[in-house]
């Protein structure tokens, strides 16, 4: 039996151990790639880029809180009953330094930088040799310093002094401090500029959406104006009125906020939306389920929260409402034919007052005391039950004049980041600020008239054309996220928005600190570097 | 069974064999601290799962309910908190280490005894896998003989112990409109009518039940001298005590044990471990009932789904109906785990023993939720199925020699060396979404007109350690043990190995001539130990950047004309090369004494335990733009800085009779003190989580505190009136100078730091989630056929963050909420420790991380009363003609009474699932599931 057993023994204990070299613990990852080895070709390259900009869509951005965050606080909306929590504290300055909202901006914005550094950083490695490749490198890398670049233009704006992130080996230096505000801009211009220089005036129609020489041009043109260099800018924006540029309004103001904007040749950048249906998304994915529960979508939520037949979380605000009915160049009281197109209401204020025109079939909705009424044309619409609990709302981004009801969220008009009226608005106020007003009017007249508001002779005195050119940015992109970062640059932010909110809810709740949003609380426990350098306990 | 047999021969217990890994000693000589609890602490009662075995019946250990669903896991946590990624010790069932998987899928019924593994000395063995502490289970062996038939059952029902006491309709809506006068909001019409007056709902009662519960248990064993078999089948049907959850589980096992050759010189065994279970139907959320207003009816015919709702138009409240999610819900999660062991044991040569064993888990598991369309809260929801499948495969072996010989009677030597390894791990998952169902009839995703796959996971693993151990033992007095144990973890490409030593000594003091004759001593040994174990659980592939593309593939953008999806990739994890093992070094002395022959045993011990390089994700800036879309921020794993626990414990146990009056008593306790000692060079920062709701955060671990201690702002009280505010100081408008946004019926926090305003340098430490102490105590008596068990457990030096106070008393919008609101600050001159309603949820408001929201966690809970009574035998096989050789009927009742100060649901917390850590964000009551208070009648046969 000994004799068996001592061989056997060996026998077995080499054979249970021969299975177990020291390289059994080398394991390879298999639900996923590495970054050393992934990022090697055109297709993946583009994937990187594609992840930068949906970065657009995610919490923070257009899919939701953008609109609500600079709408609110811009004073073009207010709330309304049902807006609660969080988003409520923005219409009177009350949020603190943990606002959801606000710290989702500030790390979407700082996840831009991350991925638009991935693709820098990965594409200038690669080394391609066919000439369709070598395009599109220095596409996918253009592309990336201009959503780059966009990200510190806003970060440095809405915070002044930011931590940047130079490339992509910087993103494991986590603890980065404040740059100065000036560093933030040079940064956001240094981007944007070598972005312009490389992205293609116009893509194939199946790239549709994506950032064009022209979109950089323009917001290039938006940070020099945001930092007062108006001749500088006015050299960038002029560019886009010409060869090979071909932008211009779109005829038909109303379409510009279609599900058709998209091929608009006002557009310069616009966020796309799209619902594909629960077969592959959640309707519902803008409550923080992007990347995560939210499947694949990117509509937006706007029609449906804002919608006064839907959710109706806000109001258009009354200053709004107020400021399309002023005074002709003869002192008549005016009322500007953009109050039709932009929001619902009374007559007396210009508004839409009916609603429907292109929805066929008796109103299904009972209680909301609105019914089918014969327009002068012969065609049908509902009327629009102005009273005051129905007050003024939104009909620019809303889908009303084609339907009852929103229903879900699932709006399918890009959002608009830059469009053409806005750089010919810009460069007026270029002009207007170098001295040169009488450049200015041809600018503004050229937006008056699409809408067929009357047309200025004159602009008056700079002081004079600076408030005419004020008046019309507002009139011409309410509800576009405009107003906020136009009163922040023209230094009138607490004065006009404690006014307005004076007459709105009987108090002045802007304060001093309001001029910048807090630095979030997450990033001072979690940032040394920056946590000692913040003032006020705010930014 | 006969756990009352109590009087025997008490010495026993002293030369019992007990388990300490790869081996065991007899009680006596053990050199390190363990504790055994066996059939007679666990008490012939019947629990959950196997953790609840231990609840309360050894010093040190704490077992944690996850939460009081049926079927839900639970957590053993071994002397305090001690790595930060997990606090879950190693698993080891009848002698192989396994994972909590396996060690949750046993029945209850089939576990012989649980022995802890607590000083470093006992657990180096299992070197990386040990830092938490050892579970070794022994199952039930077969016994050789004729044929036992054993059967035990019971039937019983579970109750909610506790509801909340929240508002009425008329109440509500008065809080309605005092949130509305402070956000300045117009009521909506529905809210001005008598009709929301009317209390029609009870939504607490409408969502919790009486739930049945049974469970039938059936064992056979018997055999020869040669060859052992057994067999055991159980079932377990139980309700939660929440509408529309059922818990089933059917286990079945089968062993066998031969032995070979005329002195048995070769040993073999196998057993087959069988579990499937069900979990049908998604429990309602009790935030949600307790959030309807309760003038909404249950039902409404006129909404989609049949079921009402209410929505911030109408009601300025869009709480979720939460029946509408039960009842047009249909879902089963199935787990199917099969465990095989398989042993072979040599002795070679006199002493010399070989022994390998292999165990082999084949765990697969699938489920899915089809609910049907139906409008709740704001929204519109399609109807649309969620599927998963997955499988996973575990493979382990191990090898042990083993040489154990007695020399002349002074030297006594067992040196064991082995390895153990695992390779060819494996599993993946899938899980899938359907929708646009054309009716409710067919509830499978093959028939969903639309479908895709929205994640899933596929992975390795794999783990090679050796190691040796040498027990020494001198003239039956002077005991030596050492060990060392070598790992390698797939967890470190750059530093895969570490060794872990260990050392121990014991001095039976009682074998000594001068305690020889003190008669009262019957034992008396002191202990002491040092060593290593380590820690490698960061997850792996940690230390290179994988590629991200979202949940399903879900980062896209729409390009072209049709907007189509384009697909996006990127990176969103932070990653370490330079991660390492983790080490803990524990240190413990202890002391056994036995007293009046052994009829009194006391152990106590005392540990430190020191983790260096704590391996744990540290929260990286948000300005890194790293994160997971379920992150708060990104995170980076490090080895992060050190933190000790030391504690001490005591454990008295007295067993007797007076004549045929038996009784034993068991008491525990521990002390333990965690803290942090220091943290890494990641940024040294402390680590602050245990954000809720609207609160950014509640706790901060850093140096000198415990881990994930409670951190905040103290409340002093609430401002009474309009000169209560101006006293602390205003500006020349009239706004508080003290505090942002004070106003009378705020709350005004306390100035720490004295420099006349509040702000975050006035947050100070609140509390500890890590309970100082835990105790418990267990009592059996028996009387001729009577006996009767009592057990109790508790924690003390603890607090709760109560979360849930977010909602039940946060008044930041119209929900119902907590009936002490009615004692909330109205009008000026109120004096009252609850503020206005209606100031919103902001991080410096009222609702900012403070004491407010932490409560004295403390609890005694009766766990268990048991009276039973026993058929005398003769009796019994007279009456059923010898069919039956013993019957025991006996009555239990499970949480029957729970001491506490705590004012929500339950003090028993845990983390609830995708809340996070339980490290950082331990102790912090989301609204869990209470624990059940349960009665049982129970019946058990032999035949």
């Amino acid at each position: 039996m000994k004799k068996i057993i001592f061989p056997l023994l060996t026998t077995v204990l080499l054979l249970l151990t021969g299975g177990c070299k020291e390289s059994i613990v080398d394991l390879q990852n298999q639900s996923q790639y590495s970054d050393a080895t992934y990022y090697k070709s055109a297709p993946q390259f583009n994937e990187a880029v594609i992840a930068t900009y949906s970065v657009l869509l995610d919490r923070g951005f257009y899919s939701r809180d953008w609109y609500f965050l600079f709408d609110l606080l811009g004073n073009e909306a207010e709330r309304d009953a049902p807006l609660l929590g969080d988003l409520l504290q923005l219409h009177d300055y009350s949020f603190g330094t943990s606002h959801q909202q606000i710290t989702d901006l500030w790390q979407s914005l700082y996840r831009i930088i991350l991925r638009s550094n991935l693709v820098i950083g990965k594409a200038s490695e690669w080394q391609p040799t066919l000439a369709d490749d070598v395009a599109k490198k220095k596409q996918y890398i253009a592309e990336a310093r201009f959503l780059k670049g966009y990200a510190e233009m806003y970060l440095v704006t809405l915070w002044g002094r930011v931590p940047l992130k130079p490339d992509y080996a910087s993103a494991n230096d986590f603890y980065a401090s404040r740059a100065s505000v000036a560093d933030g801009w040079k940064a956001a211009e240094a981007d944007l500029t070598a972005a312009l220089t490389d992205l293609p005036v116009k893509y194939a129609e199946a790239d549709r959406g994506r950032a064009t020489q022209g979109a950089a041009i323009a917001l290039l043109g938006r940070a020099l104006l945001y930092q007062k260099k108006y001749a500088e800018s006015a050299a960038q924006l002029e560019k886009l009125t010409k060869a090979p540029y071909t932008y211009k309004l779109n005829s038909s103001y109303d379409n510009q906020f279609s599900e058709t904007n998209g091929a608009s040749p006002e557009t310069i950048f616009d966020v796309p939306h799209f619902w594909g249906g629960w077969g592959q998304g959640n309707a519902y994915y803008m409550f923080g389920g992007q990347e995560a529960w939210g499947g694949k979508a990117s509509h937006t939520g706007r029609a449906q929260e804002y919608g006064w037949n839907d959710w109706r979380n806000v109001f258009i605000s009354d200053a709004a409402v107020r400021s399309f009915t002023y005074k002709d160049e003869a002192g008549k009281t005016y009322i500007d034919p953009r109050a039709k197109l932009t929001f619902y209401g009374d007559a007396a204020s210009g508004g839409d007052t009916d609603f429907c025109n292109a929805c066929t079939g008796e109103p299904s909705v009972k209680d909301r005391g609105y019914k089918l009424i014969k327009l002068a044309d012969g065609t049908t619409a509902y009327n629009y039950p102005y009273d005051k609990a129905n007050g003024y709302r939104f009909r620019k981004y809303e889908p009303y004049e084609g339907a009852e009801q929103s229903g879900q969220p699932q709006s399918n008009v890009n959002s608009q980041v830059v469009r053409y009226a806005d750089v010919l608005l810009m460069l007026a106020e270029c002009y207007i600020n170098t001295g040169k007003v009488a450049d200015a009017l041809p600018l503004i007249n050229t937006v008056r008239s699409r809408v067929k508001s009357f047309t200025y002779t004159a602009l008056g005195t700079q002081a004079q054309a600076m408030e005419k050119l004020m008046l019309e940015r507002r009139l011409e992109l309410t509800g576009e996220q405009s107003r906020y970062f136009d009163l922040l640059r023209w230094g009138v932010a607490k004065q006009t928005i404690n006014a307005e909110k004076q007459l709105q809810i009987g108090r002045q709740p802007f304060q001093d600190k309001n001029i910048l949003l807090p630095i979030p609380q997450l990033e001072r426990d979690t940032n040394p570097g920056l946590s000692s350098d913040v003032q006020g306990g705010w930014n | 069974m006969a756990n009352l047999s109590l009087a025997t021969d008490v010495k026993t217990l002293q030369e019992v064999q007990v388990n300490i890994g790869y081996g065991s000693v007899a009680r006596r000589d053990a050199v390190g601290a363990l504790a055994v609890a066996g059939r007679k602490e666990f008490g012939d009662v019947n629990v959950q799962n196997i953790s609840q075995l231990l609840q309360g019946k050894i010093s040190g250990v704490q077992v944690v309910n996850d939460d009081g669903l049926p079927g839900s896991n639970t957590r053993i946590v071994v002397r305090g908190t001690g790595s930060f990624t997990n606090a879950d010790p190693l698993y080891v069932i009848d002698n192989i280490q396994t994972g909590s998987g396996e060690f949750n899928a046993l029945n209850p019924n089939d576990i012989e005894n649980i022995t802890v593994l607590k000083d470093a000395a006992s657990i180096a063995i299992y070197g990386a896998k040990g830092a938490n502490g050892v579970v070794l289970v022994t199952t039930k062996r077969a016994k050789a003989g004729t044929p036992k038939v054993t059967y035990n059952g019971y039937i019983g029902v579970s109750q909610p112990w506790k509801k909340l006491d929240i508002l009425n309709a008329a109440q509500y809506i008065d809080l309605v409109k005092d949130i509305a006068v402070s956000q300045q909001t117009t009521l909506p019409a529905k809210l001005g009518t008598a009709d929301v007056l009317t209390d029609r709902t009870n939504w607490q009662d409408a969502i919790y039940r009486s739930g049945q519960r049974q469970e039938h248990y059936l064992n056979i064993n018997g055999g020869t001298d040669k060859v052992t078999y057994q067999a055991s089948l159980g079932y377990t049907n139980q309700d939660a005590i929440l509408i529309g959850r059922n818990f089933q589980r059917s286990n079945v096992r089968f062993g066998l044990e031969e032995k070979l050759g005329r002195t048995n010189r070769v040993r073999l065994g196998q057993t087959v471990n069988f579990r499937y279970q069900v979990q049908a139907g998604n429990p309602p959320s009790f935030i949600d009932a307790l959030r309807m207003p309760p003038y909404a009816p249950i039902y409404d015919p006129a909404n989609l789904g049949g079921y009402s709702k209410v929505t911030t138009i109408n009601d300025l409240n869009d709480a979720y109906n939460p029946l509408t999610g039960v009842n047009l819900n249909e879902s089963r999660y199935r787990d199917i785990q099969t465990y095989a062991q398989v042993y072979g044991e040599v002795d070679v040569i006199r002493g010399l023993t070989f022994r390998t064993q292999a165990s082999f888990t084949f765990a697969a598991n699938s489920g899915y939720s089809y609910t049907q369309a139906n409008q709740n809260g704001n929204l519109t929801n399609a109807n649309g199925v969620t599927e998963y499948y997955g499988y996973g495969i575990t493979p382990l072996v191990e090898n042990t020699l083993t040489f154990a010989r007695e020399f002349g009677g002074i030297h006594s030597l067992n040196v064991v060396v082995g390895n153990t390894y695992k390779k060819g791990v494996l599993y993946r998952n899938v899980s899938l979404t359907g929708s646009d169902f054309p009716n409710d009839d067919i509830k499978n995703i093959l028939v969903a007109p639309k479908s895709s796959i929205t994640g899933g996971s596929a992975g390795q693993d794999a783990f090679l350690s050796y190691f040796g151990r040498v027990q020494y033992q001198l003239l039956n007095k002077y005991l030596l043990t050492a060990s060392l144990r070598r790992d390698r973890s797939p967890a470190f490409p750059n530093n895969p190995s570490a060794y872990f030593p260990a050392v121990g000594v014991a001095w039976k003091l009682h074998e000594e001539s001068f305690l020889k004759n003190i008669s009262f001593i019957s034992e008396l040994k002191l202990r002491a130990s040092w060593g290593k174990a380590g820690n490698d659980n960061i997850g792996y592939f940690r230390t290179s950047t994988n590629i991200w593309k979202g949940q399903g593939n879900n980062i896209v953008y729409s390009l072209g004309p049709d907007k189509g999806y384009v697909q996006g990739s990127t990176v969103n994890a932070a990653v370490n090369p330079t991660i390492q093992w983790e080490e803990t070094t524990q240190t413990d002395v202890g002391l056994d004494l036995g007293m009046l022959n052994n009829k009194l045993a006391v152990t106590f011990d005392y540990y430190n335990r020191l983790n260096n390089g704590l391996l744990t994700n540290v929260y990286i800036p948000l300005s890194t733009g790293y994160g997971g879309p379920y992150d708060r921020t990104g995170t980076i794993p490090t080895n992060a800085g050190s933190a000790f626990n030391r504690g001490l414990e005591l454990a008295v146990n007295y067993q007797g009779n007076i004549q045929a009056f038996q009784f034993s008593m068991g008491i525990n306790g521990a002390y333990n003190k965690n803290q942090v000692s220091s943290l890494g060079t990641e940024g040294g920062i402390p680590i602050v989580a245990g954000g809720f709701d609207g609160v950014s955060s509640i706790t901060r671990t850093a140096p000198g505190q415990p881990i994930g201690a409670f951190y905040g702002y103290v409340v002093d009280h609430v401002a009474r009136d309009k000169a209560d505010v101006t006293k602390y100081g205003v500006d020349k408008d009239g706004n508080s100078t003290y505090q942002d946004k004070l106003l009378p019926g705020d709350i005004i926090f306390r100035d720490l730091n004295g420099d006349g305003k509040v702000d975050e340098k006035d947050q100070t430490y609140l509390g500890s989630p890590i309970p100082s102490y835990t105790y418990g105590a267990n009592l059996n008596a028996g009387y001729k056929g009577f006996d009767f068990m009592l057990s109790f457990q508790g924690v003390a030096g603890v607090q709760i963050v109560n979360a849930l106070k977010y909602w039940t008393e946060g008044t930041t919008r119209p929900f119902n909420s907590s009936a002490i609101l009615l004692n909330r600050w109205r009008k000026e001159g109120d004096v009252t420790s609850l503020p206005r309603a209606g100031q919103n949820a902001n991080g410096n408001l009222n609702l900012r991380p403070s004491d407010r929201f932490v409560e004295n966690g403390a609890y005694t809970r009766i766990r268990n009363i048991t009276v039973g009574y026993r058929l005398p035998a003769t009796l019994l096989s007279k009456i059923t003609n010898n069919t039956l050789s013993s019957l025991r009927v006996y009555a239990t009742g499970q949480n029957l009474f729970t001491f506490t100060k705590y004012s929500g649901y339950d003090p028993e917390i845990s983390t609830k699932d995708g809340y996070g850590n339980f490290l950082f964000e331990r102790g912090i009551d989301h609204g869990q599931y209470p624990q059940p208070c349960t009665f049982i009648f129970g019946l058990q046969v032999g035949f």
